[in-house]
C-alpha cells in the first residue's frame, strides 16, 4: 500500500479493544489478534488519514525509529489488503 | 508464521453432544462462542498450510477458513498434519479427509502414536500413497519429504517428548513419544510456535521448550484436578487423564510464573470454568497475563 493511499476497513471488519488491554480486529471467519502498535495504528485508520499519517503517529506514539515502524505497518497493511480486511480509498 | 486457531476445545467440543452443563448451556443457547476440537493452522506464505492435529470436526474448520479451501476442482491448500498424540480428537479427522484429490497428505507424528494409528482401518490408508506417514524423530529437526514438503523447506519443525501416555483405548501405557509437542519455527526464528495441546506434567525439556517459544499454545483441558469429579460428570482426576491443570498451587500456572514467553491456553474442557469470562479461574488466567484460545484466534508472527 502506498504512503498516500487511505486505507479502511473492508466489509464486516471491526476494531475491538477489550477491557483487559487485548485489541483485536474482527474479521469475517474470526479474529486477529494485534499487538500495540498494530492495535493504534488500526484506531486510527477511518478512510481519510493517508498510511503516511498513521505511520507517523505510531511513530510519535512509541517513539520508535520511523523507518523501523513504516516497514512494519507496510507489512501488516499490506497483509490486511490481500486479506480483504483493508481496502484503499481512492484519493 | 500465520497461526490460525481451528478449534480450541478438548474432546466433545462445547457444547458436547451429550452434556449440558453450564458452559455446555451457554454455548448452545448462543451466550458463549461454540468451539470445536482442538486443532492448529499454520502457514509461513498464507497459501499452503500445515494442520496441527487433525479433529473430527476438521471439515467444518476447514470450510469456516477461507485459506483453506479448495482452489480447483480436486486438491487442499493443506500439505500435511503434525500428530501430538493418538487420541480420537487428535486424529480422528484423518478418517474424515478420505476423498482422494491429486496430491496426498504428509502426516507426522512419533513413532509410538504412528505405530498405535495405523494399525486401525481408518487410519492405515495415510501410509500409502498419495499420502506418507512419517515418523517425526524425537528432539531432532524433521527432514523434508518431497520437494514441495512445507516441513523444512517453509516451516522448520521438531518434536519433543512430554509428559502422557498412551489412549485410554490403548491402555494408557507410558511410553516415550506418546505424547508430543511441536516447536516450529520458520526461515528467521526457529522457535517461534510451540503447540503442547496436551501434557500430564512439565518436564524440564517442556519447560525449556517454553521459554524458548515466542507464543507456546499449551494444555488447558482442566483448570482443576478435581474439575469433573466436583462437577459430577466424571469420576476421573484431570492429572489422572493426562493433563496437568492450569490452576493450583502446582497447576502450569504457577509452574511458569515469571516466564516471559507468551502463554495461549488450549484444548479446553467443556467443564472448564476458564470458559467463563465472569469467573475467577478466568480472571487468575488474565491476570498472570495469559490468553485463552477461541476458534478463529488468528496471530501473526
Amino acid at each position: 500500500m502506498n504512503a498516500e493511499a487511505r486505507p479502511k476497513f473492508g466489509k464486516g471488519v471491526k476494531l475491538r479493544q477489550d477491557p483487559d488491554g487485548s485489541a483485536m480486529l474482527l474479521i469475517p471467519e474470526g479474529t486477529l489478534m494485534l499487538n500495540r502498535s498494530a492495535a493504534v495504528a488500526l484506531e486510527l485508520v477511518d478512510g481519510k488519514r493517508t498510511l503516511a499519517e498513521i505511520v507517523e503517529a505510531v511513530v510519535e506514539h512509541f517513539d520508535v525509529a520511523p523507518d523501523q515502524a513504516a516497514d512494519d505497518l507496510n507489512e501488516l497493511f499490506d497483509r490486511l489488503t490481500q486479506r480483504g480486511f483493508v481496502r484503499c480509498n481512492p484519493s | 508464521m500465520i497461526v490460525r486457531v481451528l478449534g480450541s476445545a478438548a474432546g466433545g467440543g462445547v457444547p458436547q453432544w451429550n452434556c449440558a452443563c453450564a458452559n455446555c448451556e451457554a454455548a448452545r443457547a448462543g451466550r458463549a462462542p461454540r468451539r470445536t476440537q482442538s486443532s492448529l493452522a499454520v502457514s509461513s506464505d498464507g497459501v499452503r498450510w500445515l494442520l496441527l492435529n487433525c479433529s473430527p470436526d476438521v471439515a467444518a474448520q476447514i470450510e469456516d477458513f477461507s485459506p483453506l479451501h479448495p482452489s480447483g476442482p480436486r486438491g487442499t491448500p493443506i500439505g500435511g498434519m503434525l500428530i501430538t498424540d493418538a487420541n480420537v480428537d487428535h486424529i480422528g479427522g484423518l478418517a474424515v479427509l478420505r476423498q482422494r484429490g491429486a496430491g496426498g497428505f504428509v502426516v507426522r507424528s512419533s513413532a509410538a502414536v504412528r505405530a498405535i494409528a495405523i494399525g486401525q482401518p481408518a487410519f492405515a490408508p495415510f501410509t500409502a500413497a498419495p499420502h506418507a506417514w512419517l515418523e517425526a524423530p524425537l528432539d531432532s529437526p524433521c527432514d523434508a519429504h518431497r520437494p514441495d514438503d512445507i516441513v523444512e523447506n517453509s516451516l522448520a519443525v521438531r518434536a519433543i517428548a512430554v509428559p502422557g501416555t498412551t489412549p485410554g483405548y490403548d491402555g494408557r501405557r507410558l511410553v516415550r513419544g506418546a505424547v508430543v509437542a511441536y516447536e516450529i519455527g520458520d526461515r528467521k526464528k526457529k522457535n517461534r510456535l510451540l503447540f503442547a495441546p496436551v501434557f500430564g506434567a512439565i518436564d524440564e525439556a517442556l519447560a525449556r521448550a517454553i521459554s524458548q517459544a515466542e507464543v507456546a499454545f499449551l494444555d488447558g483441558s482442566f483448570y482443576r484436578d478435581d474439575e469433573l469429579i466436583a462437577a459430577g460428570l466424571l469420576p476421573k482426576r484431570a492429572r489422572a487423564l493426562g493433563h496437568q491443570p492450569v490452576g493450583g498451587s502446582d497447576g502450569t500456572l504457577a509452574q511458569l510464573r515469571g516466564k516471559r514467553t507468551r502463554i495461549v491456553f488450549t484444548h479446553l474442557n467443556n467443564s472448564n470454568p476458564m470458559l467463563d469470562p465472569e469467573s475467577p479461574a478466568h480472571r487468575s488466567v488474565r491476570e498472570a497475563g495469559a490468553e485463552i484460545a477461541h476458534d478463529g484466534m488468528e496471530l501473526t508472527l
